[in-house]
């Protein structure tokens, strides 16, 4: 990819610093967390001590003995002197340290833990700090790598004072750029990145307004999850209600009015499960600020956990737009992206360039924060699967979804659920028409193009609609899947992995013209990529 | 950046043969894959011989890979599969057994059920076997691994050498029975295998990967 490149990027005139790649980290050998990571380290401990403590408590009970009270609360005594204990062997025993090539992290008391990642496997550099963290002036610096969504690949130093933890992070970055000798935009970076400590205050290219974040909130997908744990809340709240009180209500005559009853509770349920999702929309995108810091991009949100997430450019795999059924009427999707180092965390926050963002703003955003990933020609002039492949995106979701109204239906009427066939049971069967429907839409949505450099899918899901831009060089590999029908009726499913530490790095885009599949299969072959970039720049 | 439009090109140019007009791709020395005018097949209708008219003159795509797997594939994937019906012979004899006791099912149906799973079963998992064994191919280009596989869903896929991470060997007790072992490869976004090789083959193919995958790069 070296060549790919160095063929795209025009070649950067500026110097290698020649002093840059042998200042060390420090200088000063193996440091120390902060201090103060005793308490928030110990906290941490706690907090996963937490129900046990309670089980052991409440399985004990408080007997009449004196004693055996004492011990019964000289359980959580214990728990908390243990952790503090934990705390400051965790501090007392961990190290980190910093060389020109490596960030070398030891930690563990009984069992010696000792992690080395070369610099240029560095993906992305994350800050976190919890309120308390905050007020201690502490900051949770993680460290993520290229090793494909394991656990392990990740270093995380529990507690930096905050000042520590910018240099470490300035050094991270600056030795990156140098090591990363692949880069061959490198030494522009760090040139316009002001070389070594600081990264300067960068440019701000997005922020979210009060406005938009309560937007954001009300048409996320959060409400689901939402519904789901205010469900679980009320399945314990009523449980809790006396069952003298159940007894009470006139459920034999509540025909009318019980349903009323019922409809309303439903509503309200509901608006909560939707205030619940602005509000934790509200708690996690607070703040939201994108700065470009030369070739960084820096992410930082939150409002009780403040997150800071810094990126190279050259990481980012993929970008991936969504546009889903309730924000694209209004004219506004979200901007994700892939990139290598992704590792568990909050899914909803992890690949998030941009939460919430005018649709027509994504051109202008993309060009300033990402512009390896700009496409030159607009997505209305992508290719699509033929026309007789629009059966196959109708046809299946027509199917399940008549099926489950089928079944939804003998349910009802196996076990007398309700008294005969009601209209309303039947009336799901508008399913059935709205099924076809999105299937029409996955049709229209789905297309692919493919330029000199990008690689761009378009596809809908239930959810709403995506685009992926990524560049040719990040496919990981690629290929065509065909079953029986499909190769019958000559249609080709063509897919496309990018690196990402989660697990979606696959695209698939079913249903193509067979031949566009395994014309893209051999487009998309290094070599043809290296002469359409240099077609490219020989022009450039 | 100047990258100037370059979408694709209408599919008339896509789907007929020789190099169309809109292509920026000059002639390239080192593009081993595909020489314009060769003839040449669209990968996956290659081993499938419902697809009706394949124009020969189509220059635009990979040729299908063409190793085969070791024949011996074919008796590993048969036991394989023999233990899964094995399985399934068990699950039946329990059913039919407990029916027996329980609800008087006749003796005829309680041997003649599970003796018809593994006659159907044993029959499933041969033709399974010498079905898959046919289809299997791959190819290690100099740039490119190269699978085509897959009985219901056939799958082309094409993973760049410069995005493998890693490479090794593996052989089960079965396989070690046989002399067969399985390559297995990793690029950041999962891994592949190229399985049932001579052990000999096999580390041919693993090494020779090693070697194009070298030229390594960052992501």
């Amino acid at each position: 990819m070296t060549s790919d490149l160095t063929a795209n990027v025009p070649a950067s005139p500026a110097p290698v610093n020649p002093d840059a790649p042998d200042r060390s980290g420090d200088g000063g050998g193996p440091r120390r967390l902060h201090p103060l990571s005793i308490v928030t380290t110990g906290l941490r401990y706690l907090r996963g001590l937490i129900l046990p403590v309670i089980v052991v408590m409440i399985s004990r009970g408080f007997s009449g003995n004196r004693v055996e009270n004492a011990v019964t609360f000289g359980i959580p005594l214990a728990a908390a002197v243990l952790s503090v204990i934990g705390g400051a062997f965790h501090w007392a025993f961990s190290r980190y340290e910093l060389t020109d090539r490596e960030l070398e992290v030891k930690t563990g008391f009984v069992s010696r833990q000792q992690r080395v990642v070369p610099v240029e496997r560095i993906q992305a550099v994350d800050f976190e700090e919890a309120p308390l963290e905050r007020m201690l002036g502490l900051v949770r610096v993680r460290v993520e790598t290229a090793a494909s969504g394991h656990e392990h690949a990740r270093i995380e130093l529990n507690a930096l004072g905050r000042r520590d933890a910018e240099a470490l992070r300035a050094q991270l970055l600056t030795l990156r750029a140098h090591a990363g000798h692949a880069d061959a935009d490198a030494p522009a970076a760090t040139a316009e990145s002001g070389g070594t400590a600081d990264l300067g205050a960068g440019e701000v290219l997005y922020r979210l307004s009060l406005r938009d974040l309560l937007l954001a909130g009300a048409t996320s997908g959060r409400v689901g999850p939402a519904a789901a744990v205010i469900g679980v809340a009320v399945q314990f709240g009523t449980d809790l209600v006396p069952r003298s009180w159940w007894d009470r209500v006139p459920w034999d005559s509540a025909t009318h009015a019980g349903v009323q009853a019922i409809v309303a509770v439903v509503i309200v349920l509901g608006l909560l499960a939707w205030a619940l999702a602005i509000g934790s929309t509200v708690l996690t995108f607070a703040g939201f600020e994108l700065t470009r810091h030369g070739r960084q991009l820096v992410i930082r949100h939150g409002l009780l956990d403040r997150k800071r997430r810094t990126i190279p450019l050259q990481r980012i795999q993929a970008i991936v737009t969504i546009e889903t059924l309730l924000r694209q009427p209004f004219g506004f999707g979200e901007v994700r992206i892939e990139s290598a180092g992704q590792v568990g965390g909050d899914e909803n926050a992890s690949g998030v360039l941009v939460p919430f963002i005018r649709t027509r703003d994504m051109p202008a955003l993309i060009a300033a924060a990402t512009p390896e990933f700009v496409v030159p020609w607009d997505a209305t002039a992508l290719e699509h699967p033929p026309k007789r492949a629009a059966q196959r995106y109708i046809v299946p979701q027509v199917v399940w979804t008549a099926v489950f109204c089928l079944a939804v239906n003998l349910v009802f009427w196996r076990w007398d659920i309700v008294d005969g066939i009601q209209w309303w049971t039947l009336a799901v069967g508008v399913l059935v028409p709205l099924a076809a429907l999105l299937g029409w839409m996955e049709y229209r949505a789905a297309g692919w193009g493919l330029t000199s450099a990008h690689l761009v899918l378009r596809w809908r899901t239930l959810t709403g609609r995506n685009v992926l831009v990524t560049r040719r060089q990040r496919l990981q590999h690629r290929s065509t899947t065909a079953n029986v029908f499909q190769r019958r009726a000559r249609l080709a499913t063509f897919h496309a992995a990018v690196a990402s530490g989660r697990v979606g790095g696959h695209f698939a885009l079913p249903h193509l013209e067979a031949r566009d599949a395994d014309w893209l299969l051999a487009e998309l072959q290094p070599a043809r990529t290296r002469a359409a970039l240099r077609g490219v720049a020989g022009e450039g | 950046m100047s990258d100037r439009p370059h979408a694709a090109p209408p599919a008339t140019a896509r789907n007929a043969g020789g190099q169309p007009s809109w292509s920026a791709v000059p002639p390239d020395p080192d593009q081993d894959v595909v020489v314009a005018g060769e003839a040449s097949w669209p990968g996956l209708a290659a081993a499938y011989e419902v697809w009706p008219e394949v124009d020969a003159t189509q220059a635009r795509f990979i040729p299908p890979p063409e190793k085969r797997l070791d024949p011996k594939a074919k008796r590993l994937w048969i036991i394989n599969n023999l233990i899964g019906v094995v399985i399934f012979v068990a699950i039946a004899v329990a059913i039919t057994l407990l029916l027996h006791r329980w609800r008087d099912l006749a003796m005829t149906w309680t041997v003649g059920v599970p003796v018809a799973v593994a006659v159907v079963g044993s029959g499933i998992a041969w033709a399974d076997a010498v079905v898959r064994y046919r289809i299997w191919r791959y190819e290690i280009r100099a740039d490119e691994v190269d699978l085509m596989h897959g009985l219901i869903t056939r799958r082309r896929q094409l993973v760049p050498m410069a995005r493998i991470q890693h490479v090794d060997t593996r052989q089960g007790p079965l396989e070690r029975h046989y002399g067969l072992a399985t390559v297995l490869f990793y690029t950041a976004e999962g891994g592949m295998e190229i399985p049932a090789l001579s052990v000999e083959h096999a580390a041919e193919v693993r090494n020779q990967i090693a070697a194009l995958a070298k030229v390594h790069d960052d992501l």
